[in-house]
């Protein structure tokens, strides 16, 4: 479906159009289940938090000021519903000094990857992406997959701008880390 | 940047395009507009005022319009206001004409003059305040 400007859905949902906000809730409802999911780890939790933002994001819609994007108002919704969920779980556990950077693979080719099939590919991806630290992970999606910048990021996270940073740098090194475990792991397991 | 972060740049956002996404259920969407019409009936809460701004500038062109002809209309008695010092020519003769036609024998006394200036000028300053509040310049 292609999708117009969220600003054309927004003025629509605030003239008490509903279906149009179905169809916001439609377009972007990957990528918020997607970030709900780095933190809480858990499908159906993650699809909790994702209901749950979407269902404040439109109770709130008329403070939305137009400032900044729709996505980044309605991530830090998420962000916020799933960190005050999982606050004592995860994220009072996370420390800019508990986790060692794994070492170098910068530049290493990740050979097996290429030789799956497609399925197969993002299964590992997956799961390697679901190994990274909760921290790690949404500034990872925000960053490569939502294509927000650092400030946004910022924004919607309330991390410094060093913070996002240091968790961009070590969340590439483990996330290539973790492919290359996953790909060993696979290799023994057909050996 | 280095063409080696460059280079793993790409690799990281080839493997996000190609894996990060994940799909919620079919029934998310759903879900969602269930709870929506089933907690607020249908509607999202917007404010519209009672009076719109184009009424409000209306209201605020007759105003003036009205304070202006009272101030600057013609006066064939020559009666004037006066008010601390200054004399205003105050056509009290139309407005007189107007309430007699209507319903009884009027006269308008000083004070009463001095009441509707009052008057007119304390509403048209208010509504200025408030389309000032409204146009955020206040806050």
């Amino acid at each position: 479906m292609n999708y117009r400007e969220d600003n054309f859905y927004i003025k629509k949902v605030l003239k008490g159009n509903l279906p149009s906000y179905a169809i916001l809730v439609e377009k972007h409802k990957s990528l918020v289940y997607t970030l709900a999911l780095r933190i809480s780890k858990n499908h159906e939790d993650a699809e909790e938090i994702g209901q749950d933002a979407f269902l404040k994001a439109y109770n709130s819609l008329n403070t939305f000021k137009q400032e900044s994007k729709f996505t980044t108002w309605l991530y830090k919704i998420v962000y916020n519903t799933a960190v005050s969920r999982f606050r004592k779980k995860h994220i009072e556990s996370f420390s800019m000094e508990d986790s060692p950077i794994q070492e170098s693979i910068q530049g290493e080719h990740i050979d097996g990857l290429d030789i799956m099939h497609h399925k197969e590919r993002k299964k590992i991806i997956s799961e390697a992406i679901s190994r990274l630290k909760e921290d790690e992970g949404v500034v990872m999606t925000l960053f490569y997959l939502s294509e927000n910048n650092i400030k946004e990021i910022e924004e919607i996270t309330g991390l410094t701008n060093s913070n996002i940073k240091i968790l961009l740098h070590r969340g590439r090194k483990n996330l290539l880390f973790e492919l290359k475990k996953i790909l060993k792991e696979e290799i023994v397991d057909i050996l | 940047m280095s063409s080696d972060k460059i280079k793993n740049d790409d690799v990281i956002k080839s493997i996000f395009d190609e894996g990060g996404l994940e799909k919620p259920s079919d029934s998310f969407t759903n879900s969602i507009i269930n709870t929506i019409k089933t907690q607020s009936g249908d509607s999202v809460f917007v404010y519209k005022p009672v009076i719109s701004r184009s009424a409000w500038l209306v209201i605020a062109f007759v105003g003036i319009a009205l304070f202006a002809y009272l101030f600057f209309g013609f006066s064939p008695e020559g009666q004037g206001l006066d008010l601390y010092g200054f004399t205003l020519n105050f056509d009290t003769s139309k407005i007189k004409g107007i309430l007699n036609k209507i319903a009884f024998s009027f006269e308008i006394t000083p004070i009463l003059k001095t009441s509707l200036i009052a008057l007119t000028f304390f509403t048209f300053s208010n509504l200025i305040i408030f389309e000032l509040r409204n146009r955020s310049f206040f806050k």
